[in-house]
């Protein structure tokens, strides 16, 4: 089969790198440095490629060494999505669309911590697609919707659904947040939302989620209270088994 | 230091002022009711601990008050009055 363009993948997906017109970052670095690149065939970026390999490909690219079938794509800065690791950031910065929509590349970095101990056969585990969706949603929110003057405030899950329809390939994909509802009240605001994983044109996967926004000294101090008073109950229960009683009930 | 009355009266105007916010309207409050049946929820007393402390200044429940052990709001009334009586004291 012939192929007008060679996708790059990280080597992490070493099953799916069997397959005709893909190269993996680490083969075509080699060959770029042995002056060997593929002459010709645009380069596209699949997944597991981290940011400094991302970089690394702009760089060539800016000096002539490589050519791609299109604009390269970028991880989203790293603190929108929650994650301290910069390995651990799965999508690139989220675009409007219209309605209440957005989208962003979906990207992947090889040593990324839902797959860094789990990776079966060639396709993306779908764990780290549900992960994607969560980092959508707290990046449009927090980037596109909410205007909380800089004041601190958490993301708390209510319900998650997921369904996956087809197979995730380390080939390039997109992530849709479409905004479906939006409550307040003095204390919170509710979003309910669905997130799409897009690739070849069909979805393949799904995740409906509702998630609350509370500012962050309301909800440490509810969690505070909360803690202590499940040490509290805990403590009772034990201290009634080991004195014959039956647990002590939820207050 | 505040008369227990005018502890109950901080108390009240504190949860009305909460449920108006988030309801427009207020029920009356008799002090039996537990906070959830007047549509406090548990986010809700968390903020409405918070508003408390810049009143009286002192949060019993960072000290040895237990949230499941305030059946009512009388009773939550009380703890800030023993909070305050043993804030005079000492």
């Amino acid at each position: 089969m012939k192929n007008d363009a060679v996708v790059v993948v990280g080597d992490r997906f070493d099953d799916f790198l069997a397959n005709d017109g893909t190269i993996s970052m680490s083969e075509l670095m080699e060959r770029v440095h042995a002056d060997d690149a593929p002459r010709g065939l645009p380069i596209l970026v699949g997944q597991g490629l981290a940011e400094g390999q991302l970089e690394a490909l702009e760089r060539l690219v800016q000096g002539g060494r490589l050519s791609v079938g299109g604009p390269l794509p970028a991880y989203v800065a790293r603190d929108l999505t929650h994650k301290r690791d910069p390995k651990n950031v799965l999508i690139g910065l989220p675009e409007p669309l219209a309605d209440g929509r957005f989208v962003a590349d979906l990207l992947i970095d090889g040593s990324t911590e839902t797959m860094e101990d789990h990776l079966t056969g060639q396709h993306v585990p779908a764990i780290v697609l549900t992960e994607a969706a969560r980092q959508m949603w707290t990046v449009v929110t927090e980037r596109y919707l909410l205007d909380h003057n800089g004041m601190s405030i958490r993301f708390v899950i209510n319900d998650v659904q997921s369904a996956f329809r087809a197979l995730v390939f380390p080939l390039p994909a997109t992530v849709e947040y479409e905004l479906i509802g939006r409550e307040a009240n003095p204390v919170q605001q509710v979003f309910t939302c669905r997130v799409t994983v897009h690739q070849g044109g069909a979805v393949a996967a799904e995740v409906q989620a509702s998630y609350r926004v509370i500012p962050e000294r309301f909800s440490d101090k509810q969690e505070r209270m909360a803690a202590k008073q499940a040490v509290a109950q805990h403590l009772a229960e034990v201290d009634e088994l080991a004195t014959g009683g039956s647990p002590a009930k939820a207050a | 230091m505040l008369n227990a009355a005018e502890v109950q009266e901080v108390v009240y105007q504190q949860i009305k002022d909460l449920l108006i916010e988030d309801l427009g309207e207020a029920p009356e409050i008799t002090g039996k009711e537990p906070l959830h049946k007047l549509g406090v929820s548990s986010l809700m007393t968390a903020r409405l601990i918070i508003q408390l402390e810049d009143e009286f200044g002192r949060d019993p429940f960072a000290e040895d008050v237990l949230l499941a052990d305030v059946r009512s709001v009388d009773e939550l009334i009380d703890v800030y009055r023993r909070a305050l009586d043993v804030a005079h004291a000492a």
